[in-house]
């Protein structure tokens, strides 16, 4: 039968992201894949030895504009553990706080996308519509609708008052009723949106384990990698149990990040119900000495950052491995056997953020 | 690293396949350059999720090709490709080969992660900031409060030095604009930058610059204040023969014969010239010039005029010609030139200027009981410094509002003063609101002593030839210093009007430099190579939210001893206290 070989991205218009895949393709069929990247490397580690380390939370907050915080939150955390710093309790609650904001805003940003990707038009602005009660809230709380720059060594930059954490409650109320309404529903049982889904995109837990896969993506094929089960920032104190399922598909893949949606609205309410009160920083003196390994969770999955110092004020290397960089290969074990017409919601599943793979 | 696993190349895929037996997850790879060779370090979790990390180590020789795991682990493939790109680490059996063109594109910089960077990295950007380009000499003033901060003294002298030759003098009388201008002023706490100054002058010695090769030029400086010190050393430092001439007995100029030595010790200011006279500049004192033709008729090849401001401007009152009426000028100088000035008990001084205040406390400090400023706006319009009101005002000053002289009323060797209350009208040219007289509310009182302080003007012999501008000052080019007259330069309060010392010394510089052109030089001014490595990042988040910002108090002579002589009045910072400052500093340059 006759091959062709399809070039899928960088430039498509359900995937804004610069991949390109090489799908090999017999008949309407997917046979083989192949990845292309390197179209928007930044040298961030290289630019991570030449700035100071203070200097560096900068830097990690732009790494993705959708994980900024838990970027720079794994980051900090990193040189607290080489320098040997205790960060204040509050502001352990509110790195919680931000940290799930941020999952909110991603979870809901994907869907939307996810839905505009299978002809959804409708669902894509409820899901954005959702995203942007997220977005006032970050705007209201950190200052930046996006980039939330509240994360730094020794603790966080922006405290919230009484008054705030009120406010930030009566909308967190009411965007748990819109997903309720008129997002949640639609994910889970809406026949067209199965039908693009189930099924398809599988990949078994014994591939997820064997190929390194994180986040939803490991979840949803019955794995349960989240790294809030270490019990990071505030974590431990509030108790948390990962979301899994076991269909091994996109539509589970959907099906974990919508509960993950309630779940995030969840842990932000009762952060800041259980914040104490106290300082949200501490000063910190010192230069990192030494080697450690820092770990979060992201809207994606798993982040490892590598960090070693000196004992001066540069770094002698950051290595970064973000989420998407790891199911890059799970995608690439989804994709053959698939229908052509299904390759950009399979690739889509993933949730690919190609900025922060290639950093 | 806890969890740390050692291996050899030949034993890495088999340590790694021992880990997939047991259940291992694959994380990263981490490679570094350690100079002789690389450290790889591929990062697994040993268990079910969530489970300690474990780290096998591996290290290879530059050049020697590295065994590939994707073999065991498909995934790290990715990890391996990521990992020759940045490093130009050779493979052996790639189960994915992107051919070095993982991440990287044809343009990219080779191996980018390799020590030292095999190309030129972009320098880091340091931007302008507001205290920097406040500075008229153009001091890299956060750098060096920084260093202050982190007990680096000598280098932080070493930064104010690259900018003028007077750290100490400076140190002690500079007005600091850029105090004001420092971003933490918004909150009425700006960096002490001046006293951090001072003690890094006082904390740390300098070697000064070697003059280069000479050129067997010579350059006649007229006047030994600091417009002409300053040129004086770029000049000599250049390699140009330089001579002063001053017309007083003593150098220094309003810095000698203005400025009091409570505020400006003179062995400070003596330290400070000898430096400059060991750099090969002679000073002719009690040498009036004249004329510039006999100069150049000498064999000077360019003269610089820095003759600053020295007359008083006259009241314009009746009896201003008694000789208990007194210019302040003139008062400040036999004061400071060691002459016999008594000024009697009670001693009225008109103006609201940093010279009335220096004239007040002076007249303080020898003898007088009862000495009051006349001022005719209030204190919010006065152009004196407010710290030094505030020090005047502690050793009982007392200042009159409103008030301005109508008549010196005079009996033999005692005098009255009449003067006028004034109201404040709508704003007059400058912007200030117009002081205008009460009607028939003169009064009158006695009084020992007045002296005017009302300003100063430069004045010049009409041999000079050079022409002047309004209030008397010489017409010289803003950049080159310039004036109308071929070969000669002008510099300091002589083209600015009364200023400071510091505009003195950036005009100075800027003369030097023309004059250097001028003489068929480079006119880049010659300072000291000095290396400072920055060790410390702006956080000023962290001293934002942790610390309250709150300024340093200059530690002070008690006033009852300061009146009883003209001992120094500011004491200097402790080691703890211009540390502390300086790290208050934001480092702004840093700005993100
Ligand atoms: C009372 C007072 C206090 C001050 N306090 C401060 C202060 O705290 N901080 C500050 O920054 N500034 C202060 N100033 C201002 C500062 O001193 C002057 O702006 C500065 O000294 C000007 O420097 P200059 O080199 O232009 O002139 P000057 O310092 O005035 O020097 C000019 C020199 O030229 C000499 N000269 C003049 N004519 C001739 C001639 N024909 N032949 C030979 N020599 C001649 C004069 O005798 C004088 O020594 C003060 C001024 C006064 C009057
Ligand atoms: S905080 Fe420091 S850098 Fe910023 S303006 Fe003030 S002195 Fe200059």
């Amino acid at each position: 039968m006759a091959r062709t070989v399809i070039p899928f991205g960088p430039q498509h218009p359900v995937l804004p992201e610069p991949i390109h895949l090489k799908l090999e393709l017999e008949d309407e069929k997917v046979i083989g894949v192949m990845p292309v990247i390197g179209y928007v490397h930044r040298g961030i580690e290289k630019a991570a030895e030449l700035n100071t380390f203070r200097q560096n939370i900068n830097l990690m907050d732009r790494i993705c504009g959708i994980c900024s915080f838990i970027h720079s939150l794994t980051y900090c955390q990193g040189i607290e553990s080489l320098i040997g710093v205790e960060v204040p309790a509050r502001a352990r609650f509110l790195r919680v706080f931000w940290s799930e904001l941020s999952r909110a805003h991603s979870h809901l940003l994907w869907l939307g996308l996810l839905a505009d990707a299978m002809g959804f038009e409708s669902l894509f602005m409820q899901c954005w519509r959702a995203r942007e009660m997220v977005l006032d809230i970050s705007e209201m709380t950190a200052g930046h609708r996006i980039i939330q720059a509240s994360c730094t060594i020794g603790g966080v930059r922006r405290d919230m008052d009484e008054e705030m954490v009120r406010e930030v409650e009566k909308r967190l109320i009411a965007l748990r009723q819109l997903v309720d309404s008129s997002i949640h529903g639609v994910f889970l049982h809406d026949p067209t949106i199965r039908q693009r889904t189930a099924g398809k995109g599988v990949l078994s837990k014994d591939q997820a384990e064997v190929l390194g896969a994180v986040g939803h993506v490991a979840r949803a094929s019955g794995v349960a990698v989240d790294m809030r089960q270490t019990g990071y920032a505030a974590y431990g104190e509030l108790g948390f149990e990962p979301v899994v399922e076991t269909g091994c598909d996109s539509h589970a893949r959907v099906v974990v990040r919508t509960r993950e949606l309630y779940q995030s609205i969840d842990l932000m309410r009762r952060s800041l119900t259980a914040m104490p009160d106290g300082r949200i920083l501490i000063r910190v003196d010192g230069y990192p000495v030494g080697e450690t390994v820092s770990r979060c969770e992201q809207p994606r999955g798993e982040v490892i950052y590598y960090l070693k110092g000196n004992g001066t004020n540069h770094l002698e290397r950051l290595k970064i491995r973000t989420p998407t960089f790891a199911n890059i290969p799970p995608l690439l074990a989804m994709m053959p056997g698939c229908e052509l017409a299904d390759a950009p919601v399979i690739a889509l599943s993933i949730d690919p953020c190609i900025s922060c793979t290639e950093r | 690293m806890e969890n740390e696993i050692l291996v050899d190349m030949g034993g890495l895929v088999a340590a790694v396949r021992k880990l997939l037996g047991v259940g291992a997850r694959f994380g990263a790879i981490t490679c570094l350059d350690l100079g002789d060779g690389f450290e790889v370090i591929y990062h697994f979790e040993l268990q079910d999720s969530p489970a300690p990390l474990g780290h096998v180590k591996v290290r290879i020789g530059k050049g020697e090709a590295l065994p590939s795991i994707s073999g065991v682990y498909l995934c790290a493939a990715l990890s391996e490709n990521e990992m020759r790109d940045h490093f130009g680490i050779e493979m052996e059996g790639l189960a994915l080969d992107f051919h070095k063109r993982f991440l990287r594109s044809k343009d990219s910089p080779e191996s980018e992660l390799l020590k030292p960077a095999p190309y030129e990295p972009t320098p880091p950007e340091r931007l302008p900031v507001r205290c920097g380009d406040a500075c008229p000499a153009g001091i890299d003033i956060p750098r060096y409060v920084r260093l202050v901060g982190d007990g680096r003294v000598a280098e932080a002298l070493a930064v104010i030095r690259q900018a003028l030759p007077f750290p100490g003098i400076l140190g002690r009388v500079c007005f600091a604009p850029c105090e004001a201008n420092c971003r933490q002023a918004r909150q009425d706490t700006p960096i002490a930058i001046r006293m951090l100054k001072r003690f890094a002058y006082d904390h740390a010695a300098y070697d000064e610059g070697v003059p280069s090769r000479q050129t067997g030029k010579r350059v006649a400086i007229i006047g030994s204040g600091p417009a002409g010190l300053t040129a004086a050393y770029y000049l000599a430092r250049m390699g140009h023969g330089v001579t002063i001439y001053e017309a007083l007995p003593e150098a220094g100029g309003m810095m000698r014969v203005g400025i009091p030595s409570y505020r400006l010790p003179r062995a400070v200011l003596d330290r400070e010239i000898d430096m400059i006279r060991r750099m090969g500049v002679d000073i002719l004192t009690s040498n009036r010039i004249a004329s510039l033709d006999t100069l150049f008729e000498e064999g000077y090849q360019a003269v610089l005029v820095a003759t600053g401001a020295h007359v008083g401007i006259k009241m314009g009152v009746e009896g201003e010609d008694h000789h208990r009426v007194m210019d302040c000028i003139d008062f400040l100088r036999d004061v400071n030139l060691g002459g016999r000035v008594e000024p009697g008990e009670a001693v009225a001084i008109i103006g609201g200027g940093n010279a009335a205040i220096d004239a007040a406390r002076s007249a303080l400090r020898l003898g007088a009981s009862d000495v009051m400023m006349y001022y005719r706006r209030t204190r919010a319009e006065m152009p004196a410094d407010a710290c030094e009101i505030e020090e005047a005002l502690k050793e009982v000053v007392k200042i009159r509002f409103l008030a301005a002289p109508t008549r010196v009323l005079t009996r033999d060797d005692t005098i009255q003063l009449e003067s006028i209350c004034m109201r404040l009208g709508p704003p007059d040219a400058s912007g200030r609101p117009r002081p205008e007289p009460v009607e028939d509310s003169e009064f009158t009182v006695d009084v020992s002593a007045v002296i005017a302080a009302i300003g100063q003007h430069p004045e010049f012999s009409q041999e000079f030839g050079i022409r002047l501008g309004r209030g008397n000052v010489i017409l010289a080019h803003p950049e080159t210093m310039a004036t109308s007259r071929d070969a000669v330069f002008a510099a300091g309060d002589a083209v600015l009007g009364p200023a400071s010392v510091v505009e003195a010394v950036r005009t100075g510089k800027q003369a030097a430099s023309s004059i250097d052109k001028y003489l068929g030089g480079t006119g880049i001014l010659a300072v000291d190579e000095i290396e400072v490595r920055d060790l410390t990042a702006r956080d000023t988040f962290i001293d934002r939210w942790t610390n309250e910002s709150i300024r340093v108090e200059m530690p002070s002579l008690p006033v009852g001893e300061r009146l009883r002589g003209f001992g120094e009045v500011e004491l200097g910072l402790s080691e703890e206290e211009a540390r502390a400052e300086g790290r208050r500093c934001w480092r702004c340059d840093l700005e993100e």
